[in-house]
């Protein structure tokens, strides 16, 4: 199992408090490849790839338009 | 009274050679603003994943380049052809932010770079943002940065001379091949007014049903704000030449200190 995290610095957030999911490009429950760009978090005019660097089952913890901050785990993959 | 070179031609690429900190740096012209991101947003993006920082200054002829949140709208595909009856083809960008146009009187900047330890949003920001204040100042002209309300795109990076907006920047960092890069981009409006860009914003904004409209005394050019004609005027080639040397400038330093 790994969690899918904002990495920790991305942003500053004494600057900018939040951002948001913008997109997640695969549904949740789904199986998805090792490598696959998963989701896409905005902040600051800036869109974020979020990829996962093994193959496994897909679980969404923030959806569509849910609100983050660095360091937030917005879903997990399990052991396909 | 600022001086402008007399070159014409703009600087192909060209590569500094010598160890890691290398960087190269392009002017093109594209038939249309679609093209234009298309090698920004792919090629740019493709050949940074080498390690160098790529620089690109391209120009085209108008459209209107939406975000991410507003490509998305149900709506897009009727006010999109609504615009393009009216001149201004639209195009979905990857980065970040609302809707921004784009003219041959604009200049779209951008520096693709690998995703490394210690590169943010914030320091990738800054460093096309204090590239494009430096090239400003070189005119005499005195720059701000920090948002400006009721322009287009507006941002905490927008760039400002007396209060009205001539520059704004967006970002992506994409995942590919296994490796992260970060592309900041901006559009710098150069030459002529700004009245028919905020104007173009405001009518796509009408078409896909939003009520908070661009101010026209929000937006400006650098031509606008020069106090006087420049001589042997032709502004567009000169700001492009000034990025291309301040990149290269910046570069230099960067090799030197390693």
């Amino acid at each position: 199992m790994a969690d899918i995290v904002i990495p920790n610095d991305l942003w500053d957030v004494a600057i900018t408090p939040e951002g948001i999911v913008a997109n997640w490009f695969y549904a949740d429950g789904s199986d998805v490849p090792a490598g696959a760009t998963v989701a896409e978090v905005m902040a600051e005019k800036s869109t974020f790839d979020i990829a996962v660097s093994k193959a496994g089952h897909l679980h969404v913890a923030v959806p569509k338009d849910g609100v983050v901050k660095p360091g937030t785990v917005i879903g997990r993959i399990d052991d396909a | 009274m600022p001086e402008i070179s007399g070159m014409r031609s703009l600087v192909n690429s060209a590569n500094i050679s010598g160890n890691s900190a290398q960087a190269s740096k392009d002017f093109k012209t594209f038939e249309s603003a679609a093209g234009g991101l298309r090698h920004q947003e792919e090629l740019l993006a493709n050949e940074a994943s080498d390690g160098r920082q790529r620089f690109l200054v391209w120009q085209a002829p108008q459209a209107l380049i939406v975000g991410p949140t507003e490509g998305r709208l149900s709506n897009l595909t009727t006010a999109a052809n609504h615009l393009r009856s009216e001149g201004w083809p639209v195009v979905r960008r990857h980065s970040g932010g609302s809707t921004c146009p784009v003219s041959s009187e604009t200049l779209q900047i951008a520096i693709a770079r690998l995703g490394v330890p210690g590169v943010t949003i914030e320091t990738a920001y800054q460093q096309l943002a204090s590239l494009i204040c430096t090239v400003i100042r070189s005119y005499g002209l005195e720059p701000a940065v920090g948002i400006i309300p009721n322009s287009f795109c507006p941002g905490r990076f927008d760039i400002s001379i007396s209060g009205r907006k001539v520059a704004g920047l967006s970002q992506r960092w994409h995942h590919t091949g296994g490796r992260m890069i970060v592309t900041t981009a901006s559009t710098l409006i150069v030459d002529g007014g700004s009245r028919y860009l905020v104007q173009a914003v405001n009518l796509f904004y009408r078409f896909i049903g939003k009520t908070n409209f661009c101010s026209e005394s929000a937006v400006g050019s650098l031509r606008q704000s020069l106090p006087a004609p420049l001589v042997g005027d032709n502004l567009l080639d000169d700001v492009s030449h000034r990025l291309l040397r301040e990149w290269s400038s910046a570069a230099s330093i960067q090799t030197l200190e390693h």
